[in-house]
């Protein structure tokens, strides 16, 4: 019987694991590539959490892979949304997480999150050539920067990819200077590039936005789960080339680390309470007979977190002639050595001669792998249907 | 008997935990861009194609400069382009005097190569983009029509061999 048993759990485990499983996670299909079926998958989800603490986390989650997918219509109005949320002062069980557990609070987001939701809503409106909503969007990112806790006053304001984009703004609604003190800032936090100037921005036609790895999780742990470290998956990737028609435009410019951002938020008043928490319960749990009560005491940090954003930041901007072109991306890591899986190449993309040309890229590991897939006429598809 | 059954069973986990975590092999999409087959207005009329609504590969939104291009090669004579998009609607597809920048991917979707009702011009930089211009959409083959999942993987050298799949 024993013998049985065990044979069977390891075939389990080894069908499990070969097979792949049979119905994939939004998240899952997120980090394949498969950024529409993700957004798919969400809908139920979202439908089933539409007016609870979490609509907020899903709508960002649904939001992205739309935005990713390129459905920009869905995820412009999902973003407007969820920023509202973000930003409102109301929050759904907040007296509860006081004294219960934080999870029973609405999701409202860490400052790094909020930054990047304005960010995600500032391109909706360049991209309808809408600079002045735009500028107050990328002026929001910064202002949600700001919010960190940290006494460091440096971390309060390092946000490259807010500045830079501000800058952008500015430079096209022809305010040089407020447009340089942005890009000045922007090259402070990041690394120094041409691309910080009101030069090199009035001359470009076409900004690109690349994300690339894995955004922060958060991982509880210390007494009770009180404390959280955040923690990101290893992103092999250092330098992203781009080429146009084979021609090579230049380096992407790293601009930011959200694990940096995100760690960078420091600790509060609610951080040492939900503390002592932790550390009665562990306290409570060791008393003899009444060691059941500590299950009363509620310790567990918010381990919450928008954990489809990129890990990392890069932009790039310059002038493509107008007309359509292959864009190609060549990724490498930290020594030089190519990394093919990560490699991107677009056709025909077009370059339009009304200003700006605003693109985004994700970049994902395997997204444009075929060796496991077989070629379909979309006639077959129709048939289908 | 019991030890030896432990380590086949730890060898069994571990084998197939190292199986599915190997690096992969990659094998990237085609280098050179295949030949357009529909043609929309992100990439510019075809002149002398053929309207979707009349059985052709042109999904262009009717436009002056379209329509005259349509009419010119016989296809909506004598009809103005209000005309024209109204029939458009009548067969329930939404065009991108619609709305715009949804990849195909609201409710009237998939776009209207795939099956769908929707044509509005996808969003460059997606895979939509490349399967509705290009005809054809690299699928799993676990998740391929059943027809399709005996296709021979493209050539990753040339351009997609789509002749040797698609035989009409």
């Amino acid at each position: 019987m024993n013998k049985a048993v065990l044979i069977g759990i390891g075939a389990a485990v080894l069908l499990m694991n070969m097979s792949g499983c049979a119905r994939k996670t939004p998240y899952e299909y997120f980090y394949e590539g498969r950024f529409l079926e993700a957004k798919r998958a969400y809908e139920p989800i979202l439908a089933k959490n539409s007016d609870n603490v979490n609509t907020t986390l899903y709508s960002l989650c649904y939001g992205l892979s739309a935005y990713e997918g390129g459905d920009y219509h869905c995820a412009d109005e999902c973003f407007a949304r969820c920023v509202h949320k973000m930003e409102s002062i109301e929050a759904k069980g907040e007296v509860m997480a006081v004294v219960g557990s934080e999870y029973s609070k609405e999701y409202k987001g860490d400052p790094y999150e909020k930054s990047m939701a304005h960010i995600y809503c500032g391109l909706s409106h360049m991209r309808q050539k809408n600079y002045e909503d735009a500028l107050v969007a990328f002026r929001r990112s910064l202002v949600a920067d700001q919010d960190t806790r940290t006494k460091d006053e440096d971390k309060t304001k390092d946000f490259a990819l807010g500045h830079y984009f501000a800058g952008v703004c500015y430079t096209f609604l022809n305010e040089p200077y407020n447009a340089q003190v942005q890009f000045d800032q922007a090259g402070k936090y990041s690394v120094a590039s041409d691309i910080y100037s009101k030069e090199h921005t009035e001359q470009s036609n076409t900004f690109f936005l690349i994300g690339c790895g894995n955004g922060p999780f958060k991982y509880p742990h210390g007494p009770g789960y009180s404390l959280i470290d955040f923690r990101k998956a290893a992103d092999p990737v250092s330098r992203i080339e781009l080429l146009c028609d084979g021609q090579e435009l230049g380096p992407a410019i790293f601009t930011d680390d959200l694990l940096v951002e995100a760690e960078s938020h420091g600790w509060g008043e609610m951080d040492s309470a939900r503390l002592a928490k932790g550390i009665a319960k562990e306290i409570v749990s060791r008393i003899p007979l009444v060691g059941i009560a500590s299950a009363l005491i509620q310790s567990q940090a918010d381990a919450r977190a928008w954990i489809l954003l990129p890990g990392n930041t890069y932009v790039w901007a310059g002038k493509i002639e107008p007309g359509l072109h292959t864009i190609a991306m060549r990724c490498s890591d930290a020594k030089g050595n190519p990394l093919p899986q990560y490699d991107q190449v677009w056709f025909n993309m077009p370059i339009s001669t009304e200003s700006p040309n605003v693109y985004n890229f994700r970049m994902i590991p395997y997204r444009q792998d075929i060796k496991e897939k077989v070629l379909v006429p979309c006639s077959v598809l129709r048939e289908q249907d | 008997m019991s030890r030896k059954l432990f380590y086949l069973f730890g060898y069994v986990l571990v084998l197939s935990m190292v199986l599915v975590g190997c690096q992969r092999p990659h094998v990237p999409k085609p280098g050179v861009a295949p030949k357009i087959k529909h043609c929309f207005d992100t990439v510019g009329h075809i002149p002398g194609a053929k309207p979707w609504l009349l059985g052709g590969d042109c999904c262009c939104t009717p436009s002056e400069q379209v329509v005259s291009d349509w009419q010119k090669n016989g296809y909506f004579v004598g009809k103005s382009v209000s005309e024209i998009i109204d029939q458009y609607k009548a067969a329930g597809i939404c065009l991108a005097t619609d709305h715009v920048d949804c990849n195909n991917a609201c409710e009237h979707g998939p776009h209207v190569v795939k099956g769908g009702k929707c044509m509005v011009p996808p969003t460059p930089g997606t895979e939509n983009y490349e399967e509705v211009l290009y005809g054809c959409q690299y699928m799993e083959r676990n998740e391929a029509p059943q027809k399709c999942r005996n296709n021979n993987k493209p050539d990753q050298n040339t351009a997609y061999t789509l002749v040797e799949v698609e035989q009409e």
